[in-house]
């Protein structure tokens, strides 16, 4: 796949060539590239379980090998973990007591939590609310979210434990070899040694990791488990109500049935609006931090200033604020300041509802909320465009102006290859940010206006997160697991676009270059 | 060479023309906000005036008390917000150098791996995790208190380790090794000698670690309680003051105006720091991946 990489001519080369045709081939190469990388994905998923399976078989072999050579106190470890290091010598008590302390630790687990819920996970609880035998309030016995939550922490407790127990049988072999070679065993500082130097990444990246499986990866793995259920409002847990597995039943009610309209013209949407945000923020900020640039333009910092106490608003504030400036109440016929402006200032009749006509699908609206990101987010795009056009070498552009190049050649053969050069991947990492941009549309329309009816049908602004959120979090009549499958979607449409930065950023791949 | 000169001011003019319509676009949104603040009249979005007819302190006056402010501790949230903001930036900025320098520095087996992991994880919206989160949270009681609040920012900072990764791949290896040969721990390189050589990407790490959570709104709003007013942080807080459908008009926007200018006040001033760091191309680590 490399060589096929290498193939593609960079566009900038193809000096002598007609625009259009460097255009033409600069896309043609990308899609071929993209293609190429997902073919080359695809094909690699066979060897990579093939991979899988024999580390599996491996660590098998390696377990059954060590038994069979181990002496006794290397075949106890087997049963007590740690038993192969506290037992040889009293340097190794921290080492082995740790070892033990993990297994006594799961064992209690697995007893008090992990079992239980491992063993409801099929049917997700069987009763859930009981009344009181008094017939005054009641309790809840099974919660199918506790349950399906338990067991995924369960799980991810019983592989960290399989780990543990391999790397026990391993330490207990390794110490019997060194006994049996009479070499001396470690100590308690040489273990600590350990920790804080070829061992230290496993100390620096133990908390971060932690961390993330708790607030990313066990909130995930529940969600998109919660799209094979019915948890709805009528099955909610909190009320006492259980929920089940119903396999892809919301998947097919999203896809077809209820919203099998409403969600390819909202994916639709959210595209061209991802298109729109990020290529109107790219343009504009790139010419106006050039313009900015320019030699002979003094009072740089101030004009740059300018425009960064924009971003420095916080969004909530900013474009909260703006959907009031915008507003228009059409039940009052009451409005904002801005149509208050075109009336007195520039004598226009002006009674236009900017954040809430339905006229054409919502076109004004959806026009609306692409201007005022552009309000929004050009500020970013200046001022890393103005970092990186600080950065283009001085030499470039005095040979080439030596060589007789204009203004606009010079733009054309240097200034924008060497900017899309850095910004390339970061503008498809913009355009997945924008695909689940929530802030936005959120605050300035709330997804609104609405024309379609059913359901908790999506506004005609309304992203796929937007969305996701009012089904799961600003409706009353909550739809969790469609809003799971809509999330899950979500995730389909931005790795798409992500394998394209994979593709796009070379230094992805020669990221040791530097040092 | 008149010729070219006189072009070169006409073109200069343009600009400054063009840049300064720019600018009094791009800021007057803002500038109204801020009168608005202060205006005491017409407290809510319609006013038949554009900018204020009578300005006065009584908004800002109300954020910290008057009637019912039981119901609406501006005061009381701006701490929260800050002590938020503050506990999690330390928790962020150090489990991000931590991971920036394991995946940077140190060679191991399941480097690229967790690498890849850590990508195809930040594809998930994040969104899709903060609704299955506020169910943990309820679990394990951390739903509707700030220190949760504080935890949900902070824990998974592990994974925004890339632009501080990419700033560390430019400090030459050699340093590290010479360390190495003079005896030195990868603990005692790392906390003396990258940490110390990389002071302005750490200034920028913690900027964004504390701007972040001090102007998130998503997160507070699903994992705290909506009728728990003493554990709102700002951004909760005042949006609920413009939270009002069209049948009812909400007066509070005016005293919105006034809480979001204070709010804002910080992180404008932070921003005018961080400015130096985006122009220098410190992040273009990001972009590299």
């Amino acid at each position: 796949m490399a060589d096929n990489t290498k193939a593609a001519t960079p566009t900038w080369k193809l000096y002598n060539r007609p625009w259009y045709q460097k255009f033409g081939l600069a896309i043609w190469n990308y899609i071929k590239n993209v293609g190429l990388m997902l073919w080359s994905v695809i094909r690699a998923i066979p060897k990579k379980i093939w991979g899988f399976i024999c580390a599996i078989g491996l660590c098998f072999q390696g377990l059954w090998f060590r038994f069979k050579k181990g002496d006794w106190r290397t075949k106890m470890s087997y049963l007590i973990m740690g038993f192969g290091c506290f037992s040889r010598s009293p340097k190794q008590f921290l080492k082995g007591f740790l070892l033990l302390a993990v297994e006594v630790l799961f064992i209690l687990f697995m007893v008090f939590v992990g079992a239980h819920n491992l063993y409801m996970l099929g049917s997700l609880g069987d009763v859930g609310w009981v009344d009181n035998p008094s017939g005054i309030g009641g309790y809840i016995v099974d919660n199918s979210l506790k349950i399906m939550i338990f067991s995924v922490m369960t799980l991810m407790l019983m592989i960290f434990f399989v780990y543990m127990y391999i790397k026990n049988t391993e330490i207990a072999y390794a110490t019997q070899k060194r006994v049996e070679a009479g070499l001396p065993l470690t100590t308690p500082k040489h273990q600590l040694n350990y920790a804080l130097n070829d061992g230290y990444h496993v100390t620096v990246l133990t908390l971060p990791i932690l961390g993330i499986l708790f607030i990313t990866v066990l909130p995930l793995v529940c969600n998109i488990l919660v799209a094979f259920t019915n948890f709805d409002y009528q099955h909610a847990p909190m009320a006492g109500e259980l929920f089940d597995w119903v396999g892809f039943q919301s998947f097919n009610t999203v896809f077809t049935k209820s919203y099998g309209a409403a969600i390819w013209s909202v994916l639709g949407w959210t595209i061209i609006w991802a298109v729109f945000a990020t290529f109107t923020n790219f343009f504009f900020g790139m010419f106006l931090a050039m313009i900015i640039n320019k030699k002979s333009i003094k009072l740089k910092v101030f004009w740059r200033t300018c425009f960064v106490i924009v971003i420095a608003v916080p969004d909530f504030v900013s474009l909260l604020m703006m959907s009031k400036f915008f507003a228009y109440s059409k039940l009052t016929t009451e409005t904002g300041t801005f149509n208050r402006i075109l009336m007195t200032w520039f004598n226009l009749d002006a009674n236009i509802n900017w954040l809430g006509d339905i006229a054409h699908g919502g076109l004004l609206p959806r026009v609306m909320v692409i201007v005022i990101n552009l309000w929004r987010g050009m500020p970013f795009t200046m001022l890393s465009t103005y970092g990186i056009l600080m950065n283009i070498p001085e030499e470039l552009y005095e040979s080439s102006r030596i060589d007789g190049a204009g203004p606009v050649r010079r733009f054309v053969s240097i200034t924008f290859p060497y900017i899309m050069f850095v910004m390339g991947p970061q503008l498809i990492t913009t355009f997945t940010g924008n695909i689940n941009n929530f802030n936005v549309i959120f605050f300035l329309t709330g997804g609104g206006p609405n024309i379609r009816v059913g359901g908790i049908a999506p506004g005609q602004t309304d992203l796929l997160v937007t969305w996701l959120y009012k089904m799961t979090v600003s409706s009353t009549d909550k739809e969790y697991s469609n809003g799971a499958v809509l999330g899950i979607f979500t995730f389909i449409i931005s790795s798409i676009f992500a394998l394209i930065v994979f593709n796009s950023s070379k230094s992805v791949k020669q990221e040791d270059t530097f040092q | 060479m008149i010729g070219l000169r006189s072009k070169r001011i006409i073109s200069d003019t343009v600009i400054y023309i063009v840049l300064t319509l720019l600018v009094v676009i791009w800021l007057f949104p803002l500038v109204w906000m801020i009168l608005k603040a202060f205006d005491v009249l017409w407290t809510g979005p319609y006013s038949p005036t554009i900018f204020p007819e009578m300005m006065g302190m009584t908004n800002f006056k109300n954020l910290f008390g008057g009637e019912g402010y039981q119901n609406y501790p501006y005061g009381q949230w701006l701490l929260n917000t800050f002590f938020v903001a503050l506990g999690s930036c330390v928790i962020s900025t150090l489990l991000t150098l931590m991971v920036s320098f394991a995946l940077s520095r140190l060679r191991f087996k399941a480097r690229k791996k967790l690498m890849n992991i850590a990508l195809i994880l930040g594809l998930f919206p994040g969104f899709l995790s903060i609704i299955a989160l506020l169910y943990i949270f309820t679990e394990f009681n951390l739903d509707n208190s700030l220190f949760g609040l504080t935890l949900a920012y902070s824990l998974a900072s592990g994974m925004g380790y890339y632009v501080v990764k990419g700033f560390f791949d430019t400090v030459p290896i050699a340093i590290d090794e010479a360390a190495r040969i003079d005896g030195a721990t990868k603990n005692r390189i790392f906390w003396r000698m990258i940490i110390p050589l990389s002071k302005p990407i750490i200034i920028y790490t913690i900027l964004t670690a504390f701007i972040g959570p001090w102007c998130d709104f998503i997160l507070a709003k699903v994992l705290i309680n909506p009728s728990a007013v003493e554990n709102f942080t700002v951004a909760i807080g005042i949006q609920q003051w413009l939270a009002t459908d069209d049948n009812v008009i909400s007066r509070k926007f005016a005293q919105f105006c006034a809480g979001g200018t204070l709010i804002s006040v910080p992180i404008v001033l932070l921003y005018m720091i961080m400015q130096k760091f985006y122009v220098a191309g410190i992040t273009g680590g990001a972009a590299k991946g």
